[in-house]
């Protein structure tokens, strides 16, 4: 009975659906892709620009690629191998990686979306293999690897490699990232990984900054003969194997150059196989989240207040508001990025250029710049709640509490924090007697941020990514508007600040003990911004909730 | 945790009520969305005490009319008197008198349901410990205890649904407006939740229910108004509204646009063989 509804017995009547071969599979799914990139280019303007700009870029690279393989020609044949194997592995190494850093690439033929459809597994695989093959990356990277015939053209066999080498190497990459995406794709559907992953990814984003500075290093160690080897052991990857057999060919061994194919054949053969097997798990899962394990999380009291921050904390409202703003701080991860970028950069700032030997006070006067940075990280912090400031609207929260209760929140982990950071400076150069000047200044950087934000992120405010959302995407509605927004709330603050800066700067090259006196100024001016600043931001929210409110809803794609 | 016992009106509004005013009078409520009108010039009064259906096909207004209501959206005319209060001149007294639940909108989603409810309740301004002794009693009786530590982020549509209930209950309302609280809240919750609404309504609470399952609503609700296009096309008490017949066959004849299946979808039957 169930085996005739859904069309399974041989005896069914009604014209049941026939079976699709493999060609017509291809053909379907093809179409369909095709019919998506199309209407990609219809839909929004938005759309339509970034679909435009992706095809250019897109044709942009494969014509300088292309060219670049042609120019190789007139080169050394050995080093005109060097050069594709690196250039090469690094295609292949980014149709791996981009799917890990952009999530989602594409969703439009999402296995998921196939698992209600009467589509046996091998048919859906040769179909999203198929459909892969159809839009601008995969095109562009078939055209470079094809150029590399040019490269090799001093006989027949190392052309009639190379054309085997792209054709593989093409169909690898496609391969490689359905692969990446599919099995990826169950590990992100978990919100902790998710949450996890941006993390991890902005605080890599920051890392790699920071080690530029040790990069020159690097590439002292980049000898020729360095260079060579690690192109010798990429070329029986998959990796480089494809673009280095031609020259193998070149060089008489044309038995080696047939080995690297066939490690390359291999690998794409060895590639689907993992790509089934990952696709059966997907969608097995019945598309279903991964559930986190409540029971992980540790029974504590579950008060709004932490313990260490009660005594710091009133329990008034403005108490609750800060309370919940100090525990996001932590628990939301675009937050979290921002929370742990900060001894990042203060290892930058204060162990970098000491173990470069500069070691003098010019460093103090970075210590108010960590206050300035966490006030430019709250520039928009009123969207980071998202519609859940529906709450606060519902009550009627009055502007003033609000903001009030952000800024202590903030405050209570970012005063201690330049405080340590200053003291930290100043015995670093062993100059405690700077000690005053540094935290009254940073002390009054950090008011000074809280203040403009308490106006900015109600005035200014936009739309914030979600919380759970790939760190390397910048959300809807970051519109030029909106970065030239945030670029003049970035200056007003420098702005702002510039007399404490100024003041810091008296300290340390005049006398020293300007600083007691900034010790005392340097909060203050920052308390009387801070209450001016809570003032006119709570006004405005007032008198704009619901306004602000609906700016701050993400709008939907 | 109300107190405005008082009904004098601060507004200077036209109060079009005789005696004691209404839960919700709603008066001339429009809300345009660039060319799309959501809400056209939309009265209704809610009487104090009912327990108030609103029922509307999709895209009627029901929800744009509940913001409108709660202060979360800004009409472009009209306004809503709570208790005689004005929601848009005096929020702050006509605003502790409601208990909301709206649907689409996001909870503070990182805290714990324990955190969550303890910061509603201190919105409201109730003391912390008070808070989390009326949270920790709305988490039992809505089965989120075991929940409790969970991040609200983790929690099931239906628990969600739960949550946001208890956070609309926490401040002890004088009316309840809800957006679509059953959606997704399995039978046994829903029961509960029935429950809990009863027992607020037999007390002299007002609630308010958007929903467009009208069993529900006919099953729950003494009054309903029926919504579509921004308008209300009747209201009143649930048996004037619905007559003879059931509250879905006159929903549908009042909203219209049912079309009868007929001859049509042959070969669905005949496939059945």
């Amino acid at each position: 009975m169930v085996a005739q509804l859904i069309g399974v017995g041989t005896s069914s009547p009604g014209p049941a659906a026939p079976r699709l071969g493999a060609a017509e599979t291809v053909a379907l799914f093809v179409r369909l892709k095709l019919r998506l990139v199309g209407n990609g280019l219809m839909g929004s303007n938005r759309r339509l620009i970034a679909s435009l700009i992706g095809t250019a870029a897109g044709i942009g690279m494969a014509v300088a690629g292309s060219y670049f393989a042609a120019l190789l020609r007139h080169a050394d044949s050995a080093d005109a191998y060097v050069v594709l194997v690196y250039a090469g592995s690094a295609i292949v190494a980014g149709w791996m990686l981009l799917p890990i850093f952009v999530f989602g690439i594409d969703e439009s033929l999402d296995p998921r979306r196939f698992v209600l459809l009467p589509l046996d597994r091998r048919a859906l695989l040769v179909g999203l293999l198929a459909a892969g093959f159809v839009g601008v990356p995969s095109m562009t990277t078939l055209v470079v690897a094809l150029s590399t015939t040019v490269t090799w053209s001093y006989g027949i066999v190392p052309v009639v490699y190379a054309v085997v080498g792209g054709v593989l190497v093409t169909v690898f990459c496609v391969i490689a990232s359905r692969t990446v995406t599919t099995a990826l794709s169950e590990i992100v559907r978990s919100r902790r990984i998710r949450d996890l992953w941006s993390v991890l990814g902005m605080l890599l984003v920051g890392l790699l900054a920071v080690l530029q500075v040790g990069l020159p290093s690097l590439a002292e160690l980049a000898t020729r003969s360095v260079l060579e080897d690690i192109a010798g052991l990429l070329a029986w990857t998959p990796l480089g194997a494809a673009w280095a057999a031609p020259y193998d060919a070149l060089t008489g061994e044309w038995p080696l150059g047939l080995a690297r194919l066939a490690v390359m054949a291999a690998a794409a053969a060895g590639l689907v196989a993992i790509w089934g097997h990952a696709l059966r798990r997907t969608l097995e899962s019945g598309g279903a989240p991964v559930r986190g394990r409540p029971s992980a999380r540790r029974p504590g009291r579950g008060e709004l207040t932490p313990g260490w921050a009660r005594r710091i904390l009133p329990s008034t409202v403005t108490g609750a508001v800060a309370s919940r703003v100090l525990i996001l701080w932590w628990r939301d991860p675009r937050q979290r990025v921002s929370l742990l970028i900060i001894p990042l950069i203060l290892l930058a700032v204060v162990i970098a250029p000491s173990m470069a030997g500069i070691q003098d006070e010019t460093l103090v006067i970075l210590a108010p710049g960590i206050g300035t940075l966490i006030g430019l990280m709250m520039l928009n912090h009123t969207a980071y709640d998202g519609t859940a400031i529906w709450t606060h609207l519902v009550v009627s929260l009055p502007g003033r509490v609000d903001r009030a209760g952000r800024a202590l929140g903030s405050a209570t982990w970012a005063l201690p924090v330049v405080v340590l950071a200053s003291a930290s400076m100043c015995l670093t150069i062993d100059r405690p007697d700077l000690l005053p000047g540094a935290i009254g200044g940073s002390v009054a950087t950090v008011l000074t941020g809280l203040a403009f934000a308490a106006v900015s992120s109600v005035v200014i405010a936009f739309p914030a990514p979600p919380a759970s959302a790939n760190p390397f995407i910048t959300p809807g509605g970051g519109n030029v508007a909106v970065v030239l927004q945030q670029f003049a709330g970035g200056l007003v603050v420098g702005l702002v600040s510039l007399p404490v800066y100024v003041v810091l700067g008296l300290t340390i090259w005049w006398r020293p003990e300007i600083g007691w006196g900034l010790l005392i100024a340097g909060p203050a001016y920052g308390l009387v911004l801070l209450r001016l600043g809570n003032r006119l931001g709570g006004r405005y929210l007032d008198d704009n909730g619901p306004e602000l409110l609906s700016r701050i809803t993400p709008t939907r794609t | 945790m109300s107190t405005g016992s008082d009904v004098s009106t601060h507004s200077s509004e036209p109060a079009a009520w005789n005696g004691a005013p209404p839960a919700l009078a709603l008066r001339g409520l429009v809300k345009r969305f660039g060319q799309t009108v959501a809400v056209g010039g939309l009265s209704l009064d809610v009487p104090t005490g009912s327990f108030f259906g609103l029922v509307g096909p999709n895209g009627a207004g029901k929800t744009t009319t509940l913001s409108l209501t709660t202060g979360l959206l800004r009409p472009d005319a009209g306004t809503a008197f709570v208790l005689g209060h004005d929601v848009w001149s005096d929020p702050v007294t006509a605003k502790r008198l409601l208990g909301v639940l709206p649907d689409g909108l996001a909870l503070f989603d990182r805290l714990t349901g324990t955190q969550l409810l303890e910061y509603v309740g201190r919105l409201h301004g109730l003391d912390p410990a008070l808070a989390r002794q009326r949270s920790t009693e709305l988490l039992d009786v809505l089965d989120l205890a075991q929940a409790g530590n969970t991040l609200v982020v983790d929690y099931s549509a239906g628990m969600t649904k739960k949550i946001g209930l208890a956070c609309a209950l926490i401040h002890g309302p004088r009316i309840l407006l809800l957006d679509e609280p059953f959606e997704s809240v399995d039978p046994v919750s829903a029961a509960t939740i029935r429950g809990i609404l009863r027992s607020f309504a037999s007390a002299g609470g007002t609630v308010v229910l958007s929903s467009h399952v009208m069993a529900l609503v006919e099953q729950l609700c003494d009054h309903v108004a029926v919504i579509a296009g921004g308008r209300v096309l009747a209201s009143g008490p649930l048996a004037d509204v619905r007559g003879d017949s059931s509250l879905e066959e006159r929903f549908v004849a009042l909203v219209g646009g049912q079309r009868d299946v007929g001859e049509g979808l042959a070969w669905l039957r005949s496939s059945l063989g």
